[in-house]
């Protein structure tokens, strides 16, 4: 009995010992080349820092304006507002086009809230990052400060209690700002986020892949960014020099080369080659897609897959009144629906993108530019073709609307909206808002507006998914419905076929076969024979 | 005597009904409160916070008011107790004078 327990006992044993190295080495596969340099690439730096402004003698004052704060950042930052003057976070200009031509504080245009008015649209420059638009200089914490804070209501209730003499709020927010100018970091999700989740006039408006949800997101939803995953802020992508942030797409492409760090050390880490270089995948035939197609196109398989985000928006239905009063109405997203001041939204979740040849420039129309009516005015779209050498199938999201026009003119109108400015959103009378708001553009409204379909897109480059939930083959690779069904102009297996070579092929087979079929009977039945001739 | 009496009884119902219309509570500082409600409320129910999105156009006088009175069945009910009586009627104040139905209707900046 006692020999028979030993036995199972060193059996068990063996079993460990021979299974388990088995199942450890079956652990360590090892990944996919490009996780695995992407892992090289990124070993983790940690937040580190070499100052603690808490500490610094010149932080420690009373502030009463956003422009102390800024000038006691450059006593010693000497050269911050130089760089910064020179970037299109400043100027909202193209930095890549001469003039004033392109850039939110130029003539470009969307199908959101339209146009800044050359940035005199005062609710438009609530996103600059300067204290008061581009009046009273930069304002260092919308991207270096770690607390959230509404300065311009903070420094007008301090105003407002030092007059009053009530000490004790006026220490109150003296203390709230104090700790706000102490806390500073590098920019993390919520500095960028602050502008880049809400634009367009709300959360999730504009961009599919870019909302508050990724200010904590799961590794699901972000695999890069994922507090569960990788964890990281917008800059560890978006690498900065000179306060010039890399990334920026529309008119040009965010990189001109891809080039993967291998290539080059101090390449901007932009491009999904950057870490992952151009062969990622460990199945060869996964390859030989990367010079046609995107990543993003199989490893975004949905936009917006935590928020809803804004699809469509219809002008032209704006202006109704309830018992004479604007209102709005919310849709099954808690999202509104309809707003007087602003019109019909649509919003959908689970976006599956639309897919275009795109070589990394968008172009976009001006509210200079004469358009046709009869159709869909394309605002914005990508540009790039088949066979052009940097063009790849790439995901967009696809905004449509219906926005004011000029009827006689044929060109997009920058309607003023403001309330501020006493502009559409206040008056509701579309003649006056379309007359001041051109004017501040320098541009000629002959007075007769219509309403015109457009649509205006945007690349999806966020919110990349994890690998396992990435787009099967099948998605493109079929007959009919395919992700890629609207693409013309190649050859795609699965989904393209050719009945006459189909025909032929299938008669070729049958044949083949039949030949060998009959070879063989041919054979057995001449098999005896065979034997007696010898 | 009867007209002496009807007038009496007309009297009687105007002001009973413009007390109606008036605020049950007591003016406090709006201009306070205003920063009390930034301060306190607005950093969750501020859209892409944890909670809806509010400010004084978001109800009626006559919803703010309830809500004043019956702040205990909220989820935040511990953060209105850490505020003072005269604090909670400040806010209340800010909102009622320009909440939906107010003459003065108003978003926070």
């Amino acid at each position: 009995m006692q020999t028979s327990t030993k036995n199972i006992f060193m059996l068990a044993i063996t079993a460990c010992l021979v299974f388990l190295p088995a199942w450890a080495a079956a652990q360590d596969e090892p990944p996919a080349p490009g996780r695995a340099m992407a892992r090289q690439a990124g070993v983790l730096s940690g937040d580190w820092t070499t100052a603690d402004h808490s500490e610094m003698e010149a932080l420690k004052k009373t502030f009463e304006s956003g422009q102390q704060i800024t000038e006691t950042c450059l006593s010693c930052h000497s050269l911050a507002d130089d760089q910064l003057f020179h970037t299109i976070h400043w100027k909202w200009l193209s930095p890549y086009e001469d003039g004033d031509l392109v850039g939110k504080a130029g003539y470009s245009i969307n199908n959101f809230c339209i146009s800044t008015n050359k940035m005199n649209d005062k609710k438009c420059s609530s996103c600059h990052i300067g204290w008061n638009g581009k009046e009273d200089g930069i304002n260092c914490l919308v991207c270096h400060g770690e607390k959230d804070m509404d300065w311009k209501a903070q420094f007008k209730d301090y105003q407002f209690f030092k007059e009053m003499g009530e000490a004790e709020l006026v220490t109150e927010i003296q203390n709230d700002i104090s700790a706000a100018v102490t806390q500073i970091i590098r920019p993390d999700r919520q500095n960028c986020g602050s502008c880049h989740f809400n634009g367009g006039g709300g959360e999730a408006v504009k961009h599919g892949d870019l909302d508050a949800s990724l200010i904590n997101p799961r590794r699901t939803l972000d695999v890069h960014m994922g507090i569960d995953g990788e964890n990281f802020s917008c800059t560890r992508c978006h690498t900065t020099s000179q306060h010039q942030v890399a990334g920026r797409v529309y008119s040009t492409p965010a990189v001109s080369e891809r080039k993967s760090l291998v290539e080059d050390d101090l390449a901007p880490k932009i491009s999904c080659e950057s870490c992952h270089t151009a062969s990622p995948h460990k199945e060869g035939k996964l390859n030989d897609h990367t010079d046609m197609v995107a990543c993003q196109s199989c490893h975004i398989p949905e936009f917006a897959r935590a928020h809803a985000t804004e699809m469509t928006w219809d002008w032209s239905k704006a202006g109704k009144l309830k018992d004479g009063k604007p209102y709005i109405e919310k849709g099954k997203f808690g999202r509104p629906v309809y707003k007087s001041i602003k019109g019909e939204f649509g919003w959908e979740k689970n976006v599956a993108p639309q897919y275009f040849w795109y070589n990394g420039s968008v172009a976009a129309l001006t509210a200079k530019d004469v358009i046709d009516p009869s159709g869909v005015v394309r605002v914005s779209h990508p540009v790039g073709e088949r066979g052009e050498g940097q063009s790849r199938i790439f995901p967009f999201k696809v905004h449509w609307a219906m926005q004011p026009y000029d009827k006689v003119h044929n060109t997009l109108i920058t309607p003023l909206l403001s309330e501020e400015n006493n502009g559409y959103w206040k008056t509701f009378d579309w003649q006056d808002a379309n007359t001041r708001g051109m004017a501040l553009m320098d541009l000629p409204y002959s007075g007769e507006m219509g309403f015109v379909e457009t649509t205006y897109v945007f690349p999806t480059t966020h919110m990349v998914a994890p690998k396992e939930n990435t787009l099967s083959c099948r998605a493109c690779h079929r007959p009919e419905n395919g992700r890629l069904s609207n693409l013309a102009g190649f050859y795609m297996p699965g989904r393209d076929h050719f009945a006459l070579m189909d025909l032929a092929a299938w008669i070729l087979a049958i044949g083949a076969l039949a030949a060998v079929g009959l070879h063989a009977i041919g054979r057995i039945v001449a098999n005896g024979s065979r034997k007696e001739n010898r | 005597m009867l007209r002496k009496l009807l007038c009496l009884f007309l009297t009687a119902g105007f002001v009973v009904a413009l007390a109606g219309t008036a605020a049950a509570f007591e003016q406090g500082n709006e201009r306070k409160g205003k920063y009390m409600f930034r301060k306190n409320c607005r950093s969750c129910h501020t859209e892409g916070a944890s909670a809806e999105p509010l400010n004084p156009v978001s109800k009626t006088q006559a919803q703010w008011e309830r809500a004043f009175q019956r702040y205990e069945r909220f989820e935040c009910a511990d953060q209105w107790e850490d505020l003072s009586q005269s604090d909670r009627n400040d806010i209340l104040t800010y909102l009622y004078n320009h909440a939906f139905d107010s003459p003065s209707p108003a978003t926070c900046e």
